[in-house]
């Protein structure tokens, strides 16, 4: 290790006993050596806690759905696959379940009361397309965001980006 | 999306080992308390606004894959930040973004040029305000090389020791030392430089 | 039981009559463009107030008027609203300010949605477009007053 890291190693505390009692007595005696060590110190000091705070470009809303979808796509991919014993449950209740789910549709869908009110869906059934939406508080926007599959599996696609609308 | 139930008064603690047991709300709210001092870091190392919240988000999600494995050892926001530190390395050495051939660059590289400059006092507190100060460390942060804005965000900011940094930046600690000498002498170079300017 | 006939027929013709009696909607759909430098100086910036509200929640500094719609659409019918040559929303008036959009993206289905307009507010559809820019769509319900667009 050459003096000029020893002196950085001493002013961090990354030398042992022995070594920092050597070096210590150095840049008390040696002109350039204290030089050095006070400006590694100086810079030391004011690097310490004055990592500059950033806010986030997007807004709160916005980067809590781009997360959860992000985790929600990621738990789909890591679920297990269903066992030929449910497979099979399943095939036998379907149709049963079918009338039932129609039977509830009917159902709900007799207002009882014009003050009913029913939230926005949406959905794609594009296998390309994954859609999120979310309601943000500050700027009162309901926002549909449409993301292209394969644009977000490549990462440098950006340009390639098939899900550009034509604003030329 | 429905807002989240006010969780504002409950620790992290709290909402972490709600968020363990599968409470996406608690780690909803945990987001929203750190989601800026996680980008902010991610900012610091990779100096790109889009790349910074693109790998702060992959932080939060590996965060939620990872939580059982969080056991209290330090606090949730020093284990997240570990976290986005690891994804902003595995990035820029995805990257391995072409510099210039500058002589300095070259001279990085066999350790000569920072031993040629003079030393020079750095008096962080003289005629500056702290605000002030981080934002001309900020911009000098900026001019640095990756590696040793790298070496210098792992140990002043993040406060670990050359072996640690050795290991998270896969070199040897001599590198480190030297990467981590140059930076400061730079910085020093480019604090003592804004510092002339604003006297004049 | 002539009365109740009559009674029968005089709400049977009410709830036939019903969805005559609600008015059309009229609608306005902006496409936007947003980009963080110049390349779109040639498009007409967005309103500040839209423009605001868009900066609070994406990532992109300014925002440009690319075109602009406005159609009646009278309730339980549906009208096109071509954005661009790639882009049409087929909209149609589900009644009680509620819309089914319907946005086809180069001739195939992008996304199906139903939303509720709230007065002043705006429901926007957004997506990634090239060179790390935005598109977005927004959609309000305006006042009756103002002409439809040709």
């Amino acid at each position: 290790m050459n003096q000029e890291l020893k002196v950085q190693a001493w002013v961090d505390g990354e030398l042992d006993a022995d070594q920092a009692e050597r070096v210590g007595e150095w840049v008390a005696n040696d002109a350039a050596a204290g030089a050095l060590a006070a400006e590694l110190r100086g810079v030391k000091a004011a690097m310490a806690g004055a990592e500059l705070a950033r806010k986030a470009p997007v807004s709160p809303e916005f980067y809590w759905s781009q997360v959860q979808r992000q985790i929600q796509a990621e738990a789909a991919l890591a679920r297990p696959k269903t066992s030929r014993w449910m497979a099979r449950w399943r095939r036998f209740f379907m149709p049963v379940a079918g009338l039932a789910v129609a039977c509830c549709v009917v159902l709900l869908s007799v207002e009882l009361s014009a003050g009913v009110s029913r939230p926005d869906v949406v959905s794609s059934s594009n296998e390309g397309m994954d859609t999120m939406m979310f309601h943000d508080q500050s700027s009162g926007l309901t926002v549909v965001w449409l993301q292209d599959k394969s644009a977000q599996s490549d990462a440098s696609s950006a340009s390639d980006n098939d899900n550009s609308i034509d604003t030329d | 999306m429905s807002a989240p139930d006010d969780q504002s008064a409950v620790s992290d603690v709290d909402l972490v080992h709600a968020a363990q047991k599968g409470d996406l709300g608690a780690f909803e709210q945990l987001v929203a308390r750190h989601r800026d001092k996680i980008y902010a870091r991610a900012f610091s190392m990779m100096r790109n606004e889009d790349e910074a919240l693109d790998l702060s988000q992959d932080a939060w999600v590996k965060g939620w894959q990872r939580l059982t494995q969080f056991q209290g050892e330090s606090s949730f926001l020093t284990w997240m930040t570990r976290i986005v530190i690891n994804l902003c390395l595995d990035q820029l050495r995805k990257l391995k973004r072409q510099r210039l051939e500058s002589i300095e660059a070259l001279e990085e590289d066999s350790g000569g040029v920072e031993r040629q400059m003079p030393t020079v006092e750095v008096n962080p507190t003289e005629g500056l305000e702290r605000g002030e100060l981080r934002n001309r460390i900020d911009a000098a942060l900026g001019k640095l090389s990756n590696e040793h804005r790298t070496a210098l965000v792992l140990h002043e900011f993040e406060e670990l020791e050359y072996k640690e940094i050795a290991k998270r930046m896969n070199c040897s600690i001599g590198t480190v030392m030297s990467r981590l000498f140059y930076a400061r002498r730079r910085m020093a170079a480019l604090l003592a430089g804004l510092k002339r300017e604003n006297a004049e | 039981m002539r009365f109740f006939l009559r009674f029968a027929v005089v709400c049977l013709t009410c709830f036939a009559a019903w969805p005559a009696l609600a008015s059309d909607l009229k609608l306005e759909a902006r496409l936007i463009w947003g980009v963080n430098d110049s390349q779109a100086a040639q498009h007409k910036p967005v309103a500040p107030d839209l423009a605001s509200k868009l900066q609070r929640v994406f990532k992109w500094s300014n925002y440009y008027d690319i075109t602009n719609q406005i159609h009646s659409i009278p309730v339980n019918e549906s009208r096109d609203f071509r954005m661009s040559e790639r882009c049409v929303l087929k909209i149609k008036n589900l009644g009680d300010s509620r819309i089914e959009v319907n946005c086809i993206g180069k001739g195939k289905e992008v996304s199906r949605g139903t939303h509720t307009l709230a007065p002043s507010q705006w429901v926007i559809l957004a997506g990634n477009d090239k060179n790390n820019t935005a598109w977005f769509i927004g959609l309000r319900e305006v006042d009756a007053g103002l002409a439809d667009s040709k």
